[in-house]
């Protein structure tokens, strides 16, 4: 044949691939004399074209294997039935075989039947096959799909496993948190490890290779080209985008290593959104591009994830996760705020101090704050007395002195800490740590005076936050003694001590004995700073509260006004912080003066300072949100406190977690809320999680978790459980009268609502001289819009309507 | 040139001794082949390079073959698996024929048979032999699917 034939015949082939396949042979038959010639190869080309044409995609090496796999399976249909399995319809090819929907009459089930290409039958695929089978056999997990039956029929050689319905991962990601993703990938991990144990390599993960089913139970599919571990692993086999370095070297061991790769890259696609890789037009360029180029660096995520996938796609295999499982391991840390494994960081103690905190949200982190400002404070007033060049003894005291606050420090945080300390593999409750902080202080005489007078000023401030006020009283005491004995410096620090030892006191309703404790600090402060100040002006809202606390509320309205005053002049317009602060605390006053419009107002202009200086979704609008819901409750506007409560939340959960103390302390309030709304199953659920949340943080012997428990009361009257109610009643008001007495308003107040379990519980009489008993208390002593008086005054008119 | 011969044919020589019988793909030879060589013979691009060792990758494929087939004629010699499944795939290729075939090609259109060249022995992509020839890619296409069809017309004589 001459080229110009050759050209001829290529027309006529073009030509003929333009026809629809009935009229291919009237073609060739009316190709006249001409090209008579060219009809025999021009016949055989069109029959291998047409046996080729699924051929003809420009793909890589991988969609020519899936195109073999199409063709060998076109070429042997599969029957209708095979082993007993009716063949239902093809879901798709993979590298070692077709996969077939089938039924099972005995029992009555659908199956996927995974057929093997018939054209491997004669290589050692098979072994692989009946290998796979085998070891699939061994694995039970709930990833990873049972297989049943090994079929073996009309020369064909086929797996029947569980059908697997689902989204595929991608998908499935698509709508879902950053969290929950992480939480699917260590469990992706998980079963992984556990074919691994097994002694299965996977080979081949990649996202169409997972799925997630209907019950959101990720599953790990096609044990395809599993090897035995350490077994024979030369073929260049897999997804090329999802291959490890090792997979693409011919000869080079394959192990569970292998697969960490590839999860490392899925990970890094699930989390970012994409592969650290462009997908590469060939298998070329891939194969190239794994071997060479480490995975670049994935910052945006937070440092922890990009060292871990970081870790799990290092080039050399030495230098990965030695199993799926510690890769597992690490997203689960992640997770849950922990420092990584030591595999994947180095562990220095300002990174462990770093997760310890947060996983330990506000309270930690600002005792914490505390002691690092006291370090920093010490150790710039030595670098100042080394440049002075003078008082050279002093400056090494000093410096004993900040290496003694670290040590203490780190020691109370490895304490804590449940990897290193004692309280190794549980999480210890807020409490505990700080707990144990103060034992260890009383423990140790090594601890320099100025050190331990320090320590406790921030434990007491750090009790102050988490709302335990006998205890920040009790350490604000050490605090204030610890000073007095170190004799020498530490003024801003005592009068802090004093402050936070003061608001212990009103909150605990001892404020009464805080009079002299706020003159005091008062004259600490004025010493320091004569003229006027931000701390004389915290110094004159704190004078306010005790006024408060000593029910001279008129008084502390004056006071706040001038503190109020102080602070409108003295904060930079920029941080108005102390401003909205005192606000807040004047408009708590105010409701206790019964002027809710005023007090209203002086929270809505809280509000509009916090909004204007961090914007709408703030933190700290929540906190706004929740004092104006717990002012609009005194009115009552039960609708719209619960409203404000609802925003507070929204802003809180995401930052702050579910289990964070402030929301359980919103929860108390929601509960409260819902109750007086009706909606009693959301008291409960709201009750539910506020006991949770409190009993983690602090334990259930607390006083705060016992304060929590009073509108649990409530809730269970409302469900008609009285007995519990009642028996819960008795218990807290016990504990109440024997810490308080009779002369307090939470003991009016307690017994005023656990009169209500009284008198669902049949005990009506006492129920009504209880609730007379809060009435008589309160009345003399609260304005007549005081929210407790006006409930127990409606709960005592509905009972006494009731018996009559 | 030579290097990248001497390259190849160490490599397949120890993909075929330690394999047995299991199917290779020539494109992960060259691709090892480039990754012991790229630097040196300036090959920077591993397009480039793939395109070179097309024909030096024929040449020992078949070489081998031949060998093979004058040694053990009858016995199973190292598979290869090539991207032409035009004969039934999982059949092995008569590389000899195949090769022959190829020659023949090359007389009548000789930008076909590099076509198939690139594609069986450099494992370039349709779009990579586009850029290699300085094609458009839509006729690299139609050019493959002929030169496909017309071995496979030969290979079933």
């Amino acid at each position: 044949m001459s080229p110009e034939r050759h050209r001829r015949l290529m027309e006529l082939f073009d030509a003929a691939c333009e026809l629809p396949p009935d009229s291919v042979a009237g073609f060739l038959d009316g190709l006249g004399a001409t090209d008579g010639d060219v009809k025999p190869t021009l016949a055989k080309m069109l029959d291998a074209d047409r046996r080729s044409q699924v051929l003809h995609t420009s793909g890589g090496s991988s969609a020519i294997a899936r195109d073999l796999v199409a063709k060998a399976m076109e070429e042997r249909p599969l029957p209708a039935q095979l082993g007993g399995f009716e063949v239902l319809e093809r879901l798709g090819a993979g590298a070692m075989g077709t996969v077939y929907l089938a039924r099972q009459h005995q029992p009555d089930r659908q199956v996927a039947l995974k057929v093997l290409h018939p054209w491997l039958l004669s290589t050692r695929a098979v072994e692989r096959f009946r290998f796979e089978a085998q070891a699939l056999a061994a694995l039970q997990h709930p990833s990873i799909p049972p297989i049943y039956a090994v079929v073996e029929d009309a020369g064909h050689l086929a797996l029947a496993m569980q059908v697997v319905r689902g989204t595929g991962l991608l998908q499935w990601c698509e709508s879902r948190s950053f969290e929950e993703r992480l939480e699917l990938l260590a469990r992706i991990a998980e079963a992984v490890h556990h074919a691994h144990l097994r002694g299965l390599v996977h080979r081949d993960l990649k996202p169409e290779n997972l799925k997630v089913n209907d019950d959101g139970v990720p599953q790990v599919l096609d044990f395809g080209i599993a090897a035995a571990l350490g077994g024979e692993a030369r073929e260049v086999a897999g997804t090329p985008a999802y291959m490890s370095p090792e997979q693409v070297q011919p000869g080079a061991t394959v192990d569970v290593r292998s697969d960490v790769y590839s999860l490392g890259l899925i990970a890094h696609q699930v989390l970012a959104g994409k592969l650290p890789f462009t997908p590469p037009p060939s298998g070329l360029q891939t194969l190239l591009a794994f071997k060479a180029t480490p995975v670049p660096r994935l910052t945006a995520l937070g440092e922890d994830v990009d060292r871990v996938l970081q870790r799990a796609t290092r080039v050399e295999a030495a230098g990965r996760y030695g199993s799926a499982a510690e890769l597992a391991d690490d997203l689960w840390r992640i997770l849950r705020h922990e420092p990584l494994s030591a595999a994947a960081r180095p562990r220095t103690r300002a990174y462990v101090l770093t997760r310890f905190v947060q996983r330990h949200t506000v309270p930690v982190a600002l005792a914490v704050a505390a002691l690092l400002l006291l370090v920093a404070g010490v150790v710039v007033s030595t670098q100042q007395y080394l440049k002075a060049r003078a008082e050279r003894d002093r400056a090494e005291a000093e410096a004993r002195r900040a290496g003694q606050s670290l040590d203490f420090m780190f020691s109370v945080m490895n304490e804590a800490n449940p990897e290193l300390g004692a309280g190794r593999g549980r999480q210890l409750p807020i409490g505990e740590v700080l707990e144990r902080a103060s034992k260890s202080l009383d423990a140790r005489t090594d601890v320099d005076p100025r050190v331990a007078a320090a320590a406790r000023t921030a434990l007491s401030t750090t009790y102050l936050g988490v709302g335990e006020y006998d205890l920040a009283e009790r350490e604000g005491t050490a605090a204030v003694a610890a000073w007095d004995a170190a004799k020498l410096g530490g003024e801003e620090q005592l009068a802090r001590a004093l402050a936070a030892l003061v608001y212990a006191k009103v909150e605990t309703g001892r404020g009464g004995s805080a009079r002299p404790l706020i003159d005091r600090a008062e004259a600490v402060e004025q010493l320091l700073h004569p003229t006027a100040h931000l701390h004389l002006a915290e110094m004159l809202n704190l004078r306010a509260l005790v006024l408060r606390e000593e029910a001279k509320h008129a008084e502390a309205a004056l006071v706040h006004e001038q503190a109020i005053a102080m602070f409108r002049t003295l904060v930079p317009p920029n941080d108005t912080r102390k401003l909205w602060d005192a606000l807040t605390e004047y408009g708590i006053t105010l409701s206790s003066l019964g002027r809710f419009e005023d007090a209203e107002a002086a929270h809505r202009e809280a509000l509009r300072l916090v909004v204007a200086q961090l914007g709408p979704d703030d933190l700290e609008v929540a906190n706004v949100d929740h004092n104006l819901s717990w002012l609009l409750d005194q009115y009552p506007r039960p609708k719209e406190a619960l409203a404000l409560l609802d925003h507070a939340l929204e802003i809180r959960l995401p930052r702050l977690g579910k289990d964070h103390l402030r929301i359980g302390n919103q929860r108390n309030l929601e509960a409260f809320l819902r109750l007086e709304l009706g909606d009693v199953k959301g008291a409960r659920a709201a009750m539910d999680e506020c006991l949770r949340i409190t009993a983690q943080g602090f334990g259930k012997d607390s006083p705060r978790f016992k304060r929590m428990l009073e509108h649990q009361v409530l809730v269970l009257t409302a469900e008609g459980k009285t007995d519990e109610a009642v028996k819960l009643g008795d218990e807290i008001l016990g504990e109440q009268l024997a810490r308080r007495g009779e002369d307090h308003v939470v003991t009016a107040l307690m017994r005023s609502n656990v009169a209500e379990a009284y008198f669902a519980a049949g005990r009506r009489d006492e129920a009504v001289a209880m609730v007379e008993k809060a009435v008589a208390w309160l009345k003399p002593r609260r304005n007549p819009r005081h929210r407790g008086l006006t409930l127990a005054e409606e709960r005592l008119a509905r009972m006494r309507a009731a018996l009559r | 040139m030579p290097l990248v011969y001497e390259q190849l044919r160490a490599l397949a020589g120890k993909y075929f001794l330690s394999a047995s019988g299991a199917p290779v793909a020539p494109t992960s030879i060259v691709h090892e082949a480039f990754l012991k060589l790229s630097g040196k013979e300036g090959f920077n691009d591993e397009e480039h390079f793939a395109a070179v060792a097309a024909t030096a990758m024929r040449q020992v494929l078949v070489d081998r073959a031949r060998r093979n087939g004058a040694e053990k004629r009858g016995g199973g010699w190292e598979r290869v698996t090539l991207s032409l499944a035009v004969d039934g795939a999982g059949e092995q290729l008569d590389l000899e024929a195949l090769d022959a075939a190829l020659g023949e090609l090359q007389q009548l259109d000789a930008r076909q048979a590099r076509i198939v060249e690139l594609r069986f022995f450099g494992g370039l992509t349709v779009p990579q032999v586009a850029r290699a020839l300085q094609l458009s890619t839509s006729s690299v296409e139609k050019e493959w699917r002929r030169a496909r069809a017309w071995l496979g017309a030969q290979l079933r004589k």
